[in-house]
């Protein structure tokens, strides 16, 4: 005969049970509804973004003579906002990629998309005057593209925010730990003040203004996420004016 | 010659810059208004001098930190002047923070006659 606490336990899995397949029956509702809202956003939205794109290319073109200096740059703004409208609603679909993807994790060798990066980067490593040291990198286990992806927007940051008139001296180095491959990227860029630490992981916030560096703002969230889906954590340490050093984590393979 | 009123604006977007310009030019005041516009948190403490400004106007997003910060150094100078918080939009969130920090009013960017008349009725 089953005693009272037995009763009980029963009971609170049951109750346990449901609570679960309720929240999973939660879930799904909310990916669906996460996916429509996505497109509603990239597609939905570009529609009457493209048409008021076009129609005010063509009456600038067709008109521009007629205006005077004021209206030509007025809507030379149209045009520019239009531009940001578009650029935001690309980093939006980007980021959902980057969260939708499900791609099984291969093993990867981080010298060969780290040299394919500083290949991509060429141009900005030249422009920057950059000079990049970088250990010999581990193989990891994780998607590929997602790896590539985040490597990319932390070399790229590391050239890009330099201070003016000085090359850039970059170093990405790895410490192998227990269970992770630590890695650090350093450069004695422009640095980053305390206070904005944690905003500048947050899509479209940047720590500086767009006319001094330009840049969407997008970055840095992607690394945290393609991080999060490599169950991966990131970290920085800066001084302003001295540089920064961000850290990130892999699991071993 | 009337001396203009000066009011800092601190934004970092230049079409909005452009917008809130042409917004006070087009709904006059009485007096002539001109702009200080600051880009950031930093250019705004450095610039703002409360023997020259009669109003201030800080957008909540700024690139090196929010515009809270601003109303706060604002605050620790003068509590009388008119200090406004703008932004795209009011989350309630925000809102609080807007009123803990003691600015004037939190404001919508809508830069039509209603703006220019409600920031008429503080100069």
């Amino acid at each position: 005969m089953p005693n009272d606490s037995n009763t009980h336990l029963h009971s609170q899995l049951a109750e346990t049970q449901r609570e679960l397949a309720q929240a999973k029956a939660d879930l799904t509702q909310l990916k669906a509804e996460y996916q429509e809202f996505v497109y509603i956003i990239s597609h939905d939205l570009s529609a009457p973004l493209r048409q008021i794109e076009g129609f005010s290319e063509m009456v600038l073109e067709r008109h521009k003579d007629d205006f005077d200096d004021k209206s030509k740059r007025h809507f030379d703004f149209i045009l520019k906002a239009g531009h940001s409208i578009r650029n935001i609603l690309d980093d939006l679909t980007g980021y959902s990629r980057i969260i939708k993807r499900d791609e099984p994790f291969t093993d990867i060798d981080l010298n060969v998309i780290i040299s394919s990066n500083l290949a991509e980067l060429s141009s900005v490593i030249e422009s920057s005057s950059a000079s990049i040291s970088i250990d010999t990198m581990p193989i990891v286990k994780g998607d590929e593209e997602l790896i590539s992806q985040m490597f990319y927007h932390l070399i790229h940051n590391a050239l890009h925010y330099h201070l003016p008139n000085t090359p850039a001296n970059i170093t990405l180095s790895v410490d192998e730990l227990d269970n992770f491959w630590q890695f650090c990227i350093t450069d004695d860029g422009i640095g980053i003040p305390e206070n904005i630490h944690e905003k500048i992981f947050k899509m479209f916030r940047r720590g500086v203004s767009e006319k001094k560096y330009t840049g969407a703002g997008v970055g840095l969230t992607y690394v945290q996420k393609i991080l999060t889906k490599h169950q991966g954590s990131i970290w920085l340490k800066s001084e302003k004016g001295i540089g920064s050093s961000f850290y990130f984590t892999l699991r071993k393979a | 010659m009337v001396d203009a009123i000066r009011i800092i604006y601190v934004e970092d977007n230049e079409i909005d810059t452009e917008l809130l310009k042409m917004c006070v030019n087009r709904y006059k005041f009485t007096q002539p208004i001109s702009f200080d516009i600051a880009e950031t948190v930093e250019e705004a403490k450095e610039m703002y001098n409360t023997n020259i400004h009669s109003a201030a106007l800080v957008d909540w997003n700024l690139p090196d930190g929010e515009g809270i910060e601003v109303v706060q150094f604002i605050r620790s100078i003068n509590n009388e002047v008119p200090v406004f918080i703008l932004s795209g939009a009011l989350p309630p969130k925000h809102q609080q923070k807007a009123e803990q920090s003691n600015a004037t009013a939190y404001l919508e960017k809508n830069y039509n006659k209603n703006f220019a008349n409600y920031l008429y009725t503080f100069l």
